[in-house]
């Protein structure tokens, strides 16, 4: 299902372990893939709406020019992860635990990343624009380029 | 159940379109600004709204309601608190609305305003501004803050923490993301409802 070229909509895939694959370019939407695993696993193309994937391990992720709304990635955690030239708006990041990971070139308007943990990640170039930092532990963090002034923080 | 998030720029209010199949009746939570992308996402689903529900009387949240009654002949459900100047249902806390063969519970949440009422319908919570993602509604004073956060402990924070939390503004959720990480909430310390019931399965 995942690797296949149709959508997928309504579709449940809780505490799973994915490894070494690279998807279509297809859209996720309304689907719960929460408490899931996913080593380098490209989800670059794909489109997000709806789809849950709180508490997760991404590691080695590449989510490249993806279009991501109304999405949820909370209390999950990243690990060399890529979002650069991605639309991700309305998305939660609310608790994530970030380490080596990069959102350069996001448009991340209203995406909320409260309560994070985030190292070594880079936000450079992007649009805060009602994003939310609020309560974020942040260690070489850069918003180079950025309208960070305009987030919450 | 089907549920559509519409979000608007005006007010910057989300709007949730509610049915229990496609091409069914339908309701609308909180129609802040109703637009064409509003009309074609129910038109284009072929959906037939028949009610709307409000959480709570401010503009952001009502303001699209008088191009919603020109265009769909739909029954208005609010709180018994508020006042408007159009005819509706008046909804009183823990009253069960049997609507477009769905559900709908009315939980009264005051804090952010007295008339904030918050809709569970199935496994999905319309909070509108009591709980938003990562931080409680706005209140005028620490009160009504004291207030708030009173009333989402009683009332939401006993539900089952994977339920699905579809807030009037910014980002969806769930009930143990906010129980987790939302600063606004962590005074009420460890969840009583967890405490009470975790021998339960012994």
């Amino acid at each position: 299902m995942l690797l296949s070229d149709s959508d997928m909509a309504d579709f449940s895939l809780t505490g799973c372990e994915l490894e070494d694959l690279a998807l279509p370019k297809k859209s996720i939407i309304a689907s719960n893939m929460a408490w899931c695993t996913f080593r380098n696993i490209d989800f670059s193309h794909t489109t997000l709406l709806n789809t849950f994937f709180d508490f997760c391990l991404f590691e080695n992720c590449k989510f490249n020019n993806i279009l991501c709304r109304y999405s949820v990635f909370s209390g999950s955690k990243m690990i060399d992860c890529d979002f650069s030239g991605s639309v991700i708006i309305h998305t939660n990041f609310c608790g994530i635990d970030t380490f080596r990971c990069n959102f350069s070139d996001c448009d991340l308007y209203f995406s909320t990343f409260n309560s994070s943990f985030l190292r070594d990640t880079d936000f450079e170039d992007c649009n805060l624009k009602k994003a939310d930092f609020v309560y974020t532990d942040q260690r070489r963090v850069s918003f180079r380029y950025s309208n960070y002034e305009e987030a919450r923080h | 159940m089907n549920i559509y998030q519409h979000f608007s720029v005006v007010g910057f209010c989300n709007t949730y379109l509610v049915a229990p199949k496609h091409g069914s009746e339908a309701l609308l939570i909180d129609p802040g600004h109703v637009d064409l992308e509003l009309i074609h996402l129910i038109e284009s689903n072929h959906y037939k709204l028949k009610h709307v529900l409000l959480t709570h009387r401010h503009t952001a949240h009502t303001e699209g309601l008088g191009t919603l009654r020109k265009i769909y002949d739909v029954t208005v459900h609010a709180s018994s608190f508020s006042a408007y100047e159009f005819a509706y249902e008046s909804l009183e806390d823990k009253d069960v609305l049997n609507i477009c063969n769905l559900s709908v519970e009315v939980i009264h949440v005051p804090g952010h305003s007295l008339d904030s009422m918050v809709f569970k319908i199935d496994h999905a919570l319309f909070t509108g501004d009591t709980l938003l993602c990562g931080r409680i509604g706005s209140t005028p004073g620490y009160r009504e803050q004291a207030l708030l956060i009173n009333s989402i402990s009683q009332r939401l924070m006993n539900l089952d923490e994977n339920i699905l939390l579809f807030p009037g503004h910014g980002t969806a959720s769930k009930l143990r993301i906010e129980r987790m990480f939302n600063h606004d909430l962590l005074q009420l310390g460890t969840i009583e409802t967890e405490r009470e019931h975790w021998r339960d399965e012994e």
